[in-house]
C-alpha cells in the first residue's frame, strides 16, 4: 500500500498567527478512497432516516390525502392536488398566528439567553477558586430532559406554587392560566434550560481569544469593557452566529415546553408552531396539509441555517 | 519617562525562587538589557518591572513611586511581547490607533499620530490592511509602533528579535537603537543573545538562575566579568575556561588538569592568585581571540601544543577547536594554516588571562587593561 | 556515487516557482542551503524527501532514481523544525523508534542508543517526556532520533533554530563531530547565513527557487559570483557602491569617490559596475592617496571582540569592521584604504567581473 500521505506544505514565514513554520498535509487518493469506505454505513443510515421521510413528505404534500381515507399511503397520488395545500397554509389564519407566537419567544428568548450567557462566559475566562464547581452547576439545566423541565416549571408556576409563594403573591394570581403571562412563564423556563448551552458555546468561544492580544490591550490602557468590544466581540463572531443560529432554530421547534407546561393554552394564549402542528397531525388527522407546513418550514429554517454558514465562511476568508 | 529601581525583589513560585534579591537601578533614558540564559528569570523580571505579575519581596519603583497599585491599563507601560501579540483581526492603522482610541483622543489627532508612526516604521503602505496579511517582520515593526505611539514611561522589549531571520535582525537592531535615541525613552530588553545585548544596550544585567551576576556597561562586562558565569556567557565565541587545580612546585605555580595538562602560570594571573585567599581550585579563561599561533609575542605568554579537531569558519575569521593532552581550546585566527588534523604551537595572551575561584566563580585579581 | 543526484528538477506553485535544480551532494558530505525566507529551502527538502511530484527532471538517491521510490523507502531521515516528537513516549522511546519500527537486535538497539546519547549529552535525560524537557534538550532527542539509524542521508530543516544564542553555537560543532564520526550524508537547511557557513563541506545558496552558487563556504565569501550572494553572505553585508569603470580599466568611479585599481578591469573598461569590499577588508590608512577616499565616523558598535562602525564615504553609508580595540570615533583616522586584493567587482548584470 502506497503512502496515505502524499503532500506536505510548510506555513512559511509570512501572514501566520504562529511565526515559526509548520508542516501540514492532504490526504493522498489511496488515504480518500480508503475514507470512504470508513464512512459509507453512516451515510446510509442518514440517507434512510432522514431523506427517506422527507421524500415522502414531500409525496405526500402534494396531495389530499388522510390517513382516514381508508387507502395506503403510498396510493395517495389518487388524490392528487399540485400545490392545494401550499395555498392553504398561505392564508390560513392560525397557521400565521401560530407562527407569530413562535416569532415572539424567539425575540424574546434568543436575546435573553445570549446576553446572560455571554455575562457568564466572561466571568468565567479566568480561573478562580470553585470554577469546576460552577462550571458543572451551571451546565445542568441543560441535561434534563425537557419533558421534565416542563413539568418542573408546571409545578413551580402554580397559584399555590413556589413561585407565588416567594413573590408573596396571592393563590390567584396565575401564571399558565393568564393570557398575559403564560408566554413569560414559557420563556423562563426555556431561558432557565437553554442559557448554559449559550455559555458552553459563547465561553469557548471567548477562550478561543489569545490570550496575549488581551494583555497587549490592557497595557495599552484599555479598560476591561473597551478591550471586550475591540478584541473579544469581534473575534467571536463565528462563533456568535453559530450559536444564535442554533439557538433560534432549536427555539422555533419548542414543544416540550409549553405542551406539557400551558397546552397551548390559555386558548390558543401559547400555541407555537409546534404546537399547532401536533394538533393538526394527531386531533385533524390533516397529514397532508401538516406535510406541506413542516417541509416549508425546514425550507425557511434551512435557508437562515445557511445564511449564518455563508456569513461565517466569508469572515473566515 | 521613567527611572526604575528595582530593590530586593523577590519571586517565588512555591519552593521555587525565579528571581532572588534583585537589586537593580535603571536611570531615565536608559538602555538596559537583562541577559541570560532560559529560564534564568529575566522574563520574570521584566513581568514584575509590566505588573503583570507582583513581587513575593522588595518592591519596583518608578521615579521614587510604587505603581504596585495601580491597574496595569492605568501604568502606561509599553509592552513588546516575544510573539508580537498583534491585534489580527483589526488593520494596521487600528492597531496603532488602539492606544490612542481607547483614551478618547480626538478622531484627527489619533490619525494624525497614526500616519507620523507608520512613516516612521515603514508601514505607511500598509494602513488599511488587515494586521495578520503582514510578514514577519512589519509585525515587529508594527508591534514596536502600536507601544510606542502612546508615549509610555518605560519600554518593555521581551526576546523581540527572536523569532525574525538572522539578516533582519541585525537590521532591526540598527533600528532599534535609533528609535530608542529618537524616543528618548527607558528601554529594558530581554535577551539571550549576547550580541543583541552588547550592541544595543547602554548597560546589561547579566542573571543566572535568579540572581544578578553582573551590571555594567557592555564593554565593562566583556573586559572585566566580575565573574565565571559572565565570563563564559559574554563574548562570542564563547571564553575558553579551563578547570584545575593550583600546585606550587618550588617557586613557580602551575594548573593542573584532570587530563594531564599542565599550564604555567606567571606574570599578572600569577600575581592575582596569590593574592587571592589561598585557593586550591581554580578556573583558568582566555578569550579565542586572545590565543594565537605563529611567533611569540611577548615573554610572558603562554606556549602550548596540541591537535587541530575541527576548523569552523566565522565571517572572514577561522574558528580552530585544538586539543591539547585532552584539553579543548578554542582559538580565532585569520590565518588559513589551521587544518583538522594537524598539530601546532598556539599561545595564551598572559595580559588577557583571567582567574576565577573555583568554589565561588569569583574573579581573583583587579581590573584587566 | 552521490548520495543525493539533482537533475532540473523544477515544480510550479501558486507563488512561485522552484528550479530548475542541478544538484550533487556527495556522500558523507556536510551540505548546507541557505538563503533568504521563501527562497524554496524547505520545498528542495521536499523535493529531496520525494513529497512533491516533480513538473520536469529527477532526483536520483545512490545513483538510482527515486521517482517510485516511496517516502518510507527512501532511507532518509528527517530533524524538523518543530521537532515533532512524539508527545508520549520517552525520549528513549523516541530516539529507538525507526530502529524498532525496523526490528533491530535489542543489543544494537541498545549499543546505538548508547552512541547516540554519549555525543549528545542527552544519557540524563531518556527517561523523561517530551514534555518535561527544556527546548535544547528536546532538539537534542530529535536529532537522536534520526541519527539512531545510519541511512541515506539526514535532512535537517533549521534545527537549531528554537535554541539560545550560546546552546546554538554549542550544538553546531557537536553537529558536525557527530557528522564526521558516523560519515552521514548531512543536508543542513538554515537561514541564519553564519551558522551555515560555519559547519558545511560545502553550501548551496538559494534565492527565489533557484541555487545561485554551490561551493566551499571559503569560496562562496572569498568569491561570490554575483551581487544577490555577496548581499547574502557575510555579517555586516559586503558595502557595495554603483559607478563605473573608467576608460582605461584602471579606476573605479562612482559619485561617493575614485580610487585606483591594482588589478585593472581592462576588458570592461567604462562599463556600468558595482564595487563591493567587506566591512573587514577596509583599513585606516593615514594615507591620502588615489586609493585612500576620507571618512566621516558616524558611529561606532563595541562588541568587545570587534567593533562596527558606521561611517560615510562621500555621504554614502559604510560599515567598517575593526579589532575590538576601537571604542570611539577619536581612535579612527580620516581615510581609509580598501584592501585591493579583495575587492569585488560586478557588472551592470550583477555578476562577477
Amino acid at each position: 500500500m502506497t503512502d496515505l500521505i502524499s503532500d506536505m506544505v510548510p506555513l512559511d514565514s509570512t501572514a501566520s498567527e504562529s511565526p515559526e513554520g509548520g508542516y501540514w498535509y492532504r490526504m493522498s487518493r489511496d488515504g480518500q478512497k480508503l475514507g470512504r469506505w470508513f464512512v459509507a454505513p453512516t451515510v446510509l443510515l442518514l440517507l434512510f432516516i432522514v431523506v427517506f421521510p422527507l421524500l415522502m413528505q414531500l409525496y405526500l404534500s402534494l396531495t389530499w390525502w388522510t390517513p382516514l381515507d381508508g387507502t395506503r399511503w403510498y396510493k395517495a397520488y389518487e388524490s392528487f392536488n399540485f400545490a392545494d395545500n401550499y395555498w392553504r397554509l398561505v392564508t390560513d389564519r392560525d397557521l400565521w398566528a401560530a407562527l407569530l407566537r413562535t416569532g415572539a419567544v424567539i425575540a424574546v428568548a434568543v436575546p435573553l439567553q445570549f446576553g446572560l450567557g455571554l455575562g457568564l462566559a466572561y466571568l468565567f475566562i479566568d480561573d478562580f477558586p470553585g470554577r469546576k464547581i460552577f462550571y458543572s452547576i451551571i451546565l445542568t439545566p441543560m441535561m434534563i430532559v425537557p419533558a421534565v423541565v416542563g413539568l418542573i416549571f408546571f409545578l413551580l408556576f402554580q397559584g399555590t406554587g413556589p413561585v407565588n409563594g416567594t413573590l408573596g403573591l396571592p393563590a390567584n394570581f396565575s401564571w399558565l392560566t393568564s393570557v398575559d403571562r403564560a408566554m413569560l412563564s414559557v420563556i423562563i423556563a426555556d431561558t432557565w434550560q437553554w442559557t448554559p448551552l449559550m455559555f458552553l458555546i459563547l465561553l469557548a468561544g471567548m477562550l478561543g481569544v489569545p490570550s496575549d492580544q488581551l494583555l497587549a490591550a490592557r497595557l495599552l490602557g484599555g479598560s476591561n469593557w473597551q478591550n471586550f468590544c475591540r478584541i473579544i466581540l469581534p473575534r467571536m463572531k463565528p462563533v456568535i452566529i453559530i450559536a444564535l443560529v442554533l439557538r433560534t432554530v432549536e427555539c422555533f421547534k419548542i414543544f416540550d415546553l409549553t405542551f406539557i407546561m400551558t397546552k397551548g393554552g390559555p386558548g390558543v394564549a401559547t400555541e407555537t408552531i409546534s404546537l399547532f402542528l401536533y394538533k393538526k397531525t394527531f386531533a385533524d388527522l390533516d397529514w397532508a396539509y401538516v406535510a406541506a407546513v413542516g417541509l416549508t418550514i425546514l425550507f425557511a429554517l434551512s435557508l437562515l441555517a445557511a445564511g449564518g454558514l455563508a456569513y461565517m465562511a466569508k469572515k473566515k476568508g | 519617562m521613567s527611572s526604575i529601581q528595582i530593590q530586593d525583589v523577590t519571586k517565588s513560585f512555591g519552593d521555587f525562587k525565579a528571581v532572588s534579591n534583585l537589586c537593580l537601578d535603571i536611570a531615565e533614558g536608559e538602555f538596559v538589557a537583562l541577559l541570560g540564559p532560559s529560564g534564568c528569570g529575566k522574563t520574570t523580571t521584566m513581568n514584575m518591572i509590566a505588573g503583570l505579575e507582583d513581587p513575593s519581596e522588595g518592591s519596583i519603583l518608578f521615579n521614587g513611586q510604587d505603581l504596585s497599585s495601580t491597574r496595569i491599563q492605568d501604568r502606561n507601560i509599553g509592552f513588546v511581547f516575544q510573539n508580537y501579540a498583534i491585534f489580527t483581526h483589526l488593520t494596521v492603522f487600528k492597531n496603532l490607533a488602539y492606544g490612542l482610541a481607547v483614551r478618547h483622543l480626538p478622531k484627527q489627532d489619533i490619525e494624525r499620530r497614526v500616519k507620523a508612526m507608520a512613516d516612521r516604521m515603514g508601514l505607511s503602505h500598509r494602513l488599511d490592511q488587515k494586521a495578520s496579511s503582514l510578514s514577519v517582520n512589519e509585525m515587529q515593526k508594527l508591534a514596536i509602533g502600536r507601544s510606542a505611539i502612546v508615549e509610555p514611561r518605560i519600554f518593555l522589549l521581551d526576546e523581540p528579535l527572536s523569532n525574525l531571520d538572522a539578516a533582519f535582525r541585525a537590521y532591526m537592531r540598527a533600528e532599534l537603537k535609533v528609535l530608542q535615541r529618537e524616543f528618548g525613552q527607558t528601554m529594558i530588553y530581554v535577551t539571550h543573545d549576547q550580541i543583541e545585548a552588547m550592541s544595543l544596550a547602554d548597560k546589561i544585567a547579566i542573571i543566572d538562575r535568579g540572581k544578578l551576576m553582573q551590571y555594567g556597561a557592555p564593554l565593562e562586562v566583556y573586559n572585566n566579568p566580575t565573574n565565571r558565569f559572565v565570563a563564559n556567557f559574554v563574548g562570542s565565541p564563547r571564553m575558553n575556561l579551563v578547570d584545575g587545580e593550583v600546585k606550587n612546585t618550588g617557586g613557580s605555580m602551575k594548573l593542573v588538569i584532570e587530563t594531564g595538562l599542565e599550564i604555567p602560570l606567571s606574570g599578572r594571573v600569577g600575581a592575582d592568585i596569590a593574592s587571592h585567599r589561598s585557593t586550591q581550585r581554580m578556573s583558568l579563561g582566555i578569550r579565542p581571540q586572545d590565543i594565537y599561533l605563529g611567533d611569540l609575542h611577548h615573554t610572558d605568554d603562554i606556549p602550548l601544543s596540541g591537535l587541530v579537531e575541527e576548523v569552523e569558519r566565522i565571517g572572514p575569521k577561522r574558528l580552530a577547536y585544538i586539543t591539547a593532552k585532552g584539553t579543548r581550546f578554542l582559538a580565532v585566527d585569520e590565518r588559513d594554516y589551521m587544518t583538522p588534523g594537524s598539530e601546532v604551537e598556539f599561545f595564551l595572551a598572559a595580559e588577557k588571562c583571567m582567574a576565577f575561584d573555583g568554589a565561588t566563580g569569583e574573579r581573583m585579581g583587579g581590573r584587566v587593561q | 556515487m552521490n548520495a543525493i543526484e539533482i537533475n532540473g528538477a523544477s515544480k510550479r506553485y501558486p507563488n512561485f516557482t522552484l528550479g530548475p535544480i542541478d544538484l550533487a551532494i556527495g556522500e558523507g558530505e556536510f551540505f548546507g542551503i541557505f538563503g533568504p525566507p521563501s527562497s524554496g529551502k524547505t520545498s528542495l527538502l521536499k523535493l529531496i524527501l520525494g513529497l512533491v511530484e516533480l513538473d520536469r527532471g529527477r532526483v536520483a538517491l545512490g545513483g538510482t532514481d527515486s521517482a517510485r521510490l516511496a517516502v518510507s523507502q527512501r532511507g532518509i531521515s528527517m530533524v524538523f523544525q518543530n521537532l515533532a516528537l512524539f508527545p508520549n513516549m520517552s525520549g528513549r522511546e523516541n530516539i529507538i523508534y525507526p530502529l524498532t519500527e525496523r526490528k533491530a537486535s535489542k543489543s544494537e538497539i541498545d549499543a546505538r542508543l548508547d552512541a547516540v546519547a554519549e555525543v549528545l549529552h542527552i544519557s540524563h535525560i531518556l527517561h523523561k517526556n517530551p514534555a518535561q524537557m527544556s527546548g535544547g534538550e528536546r532538539q537534542r532527542i530529535a536529532l537522536g532520533r534520526a541519527l539512531a539509524v545510519k541511512g541515506r542521508a539526514i535532512l535537517l530543516d533549521e534545527p537549531v533554530s528554537a535554541l539560545d544564542a550560546r546552546l546554538r553555537e554549542e550544538m553546531r560543532i557537536e553537529l558536525k563531530r557527530l557528522q564526521r564520526m558516523d560519515k552521514q550524508t548531512f543536508v543542513y537547511v538554515s537561514n541564519d547565513e553564519e551558522e551555515v557557513m560555519a559547519v558545511s563541506d560545502r553550501v548551496a545558496i538559494m534565492d527565489h527557487g533557484q541555487i545561485i552558487q554551490v561551493g566551499p563556504p571559503d569560496e562562496i565569501y572569498n568569491r561570490p559570483n554575483s551581487i544577490s550572494v555577496a548581499k547574502l553572505v557575510g555579517s555586516p553585508p559586503m558595502n557595495l557602491f554603483p559607478g563605473h569603470l573608467s576608460d582605461d580599466g584602471e579606476r573605479f568611479e562612482s559619485p561617493s569617490f575614485t580610487m585606483s585599481l591594482d588589478f585593472p578591469r581592462t576588458a570592461h573598461a567604462g562599463a556600468a559596475a558595482t564595487l563591493g569590499v567587506r566591512p573587514e577588508d577596509i583599513h585606516q590608512t593615514s594615507d591620502t592617496g588615489a586609493a585612500c577616499p576620507g571618512i566621516a565616523v558616524s558611529s561606532t558598535e563595541p562588541l568587545g571582540s570587534h567593533t562596527i562602525v558606521n561611517a560615510t564615504i562621500g555621504g554614502r553609508l559604510v560599515k567598517i569592521r575593526t579589532s575590538g580595540r576601537v571604542i570611539g570615533a577619536s581612535e579612527l583616522g580620516t581615510h581609509v584604504s580598501f584592501d585591493q586584493r579583495r575587492l569585488h567587482l560586478f557588472n551592470a548584470d550583477g555578476e562577477r567581473i
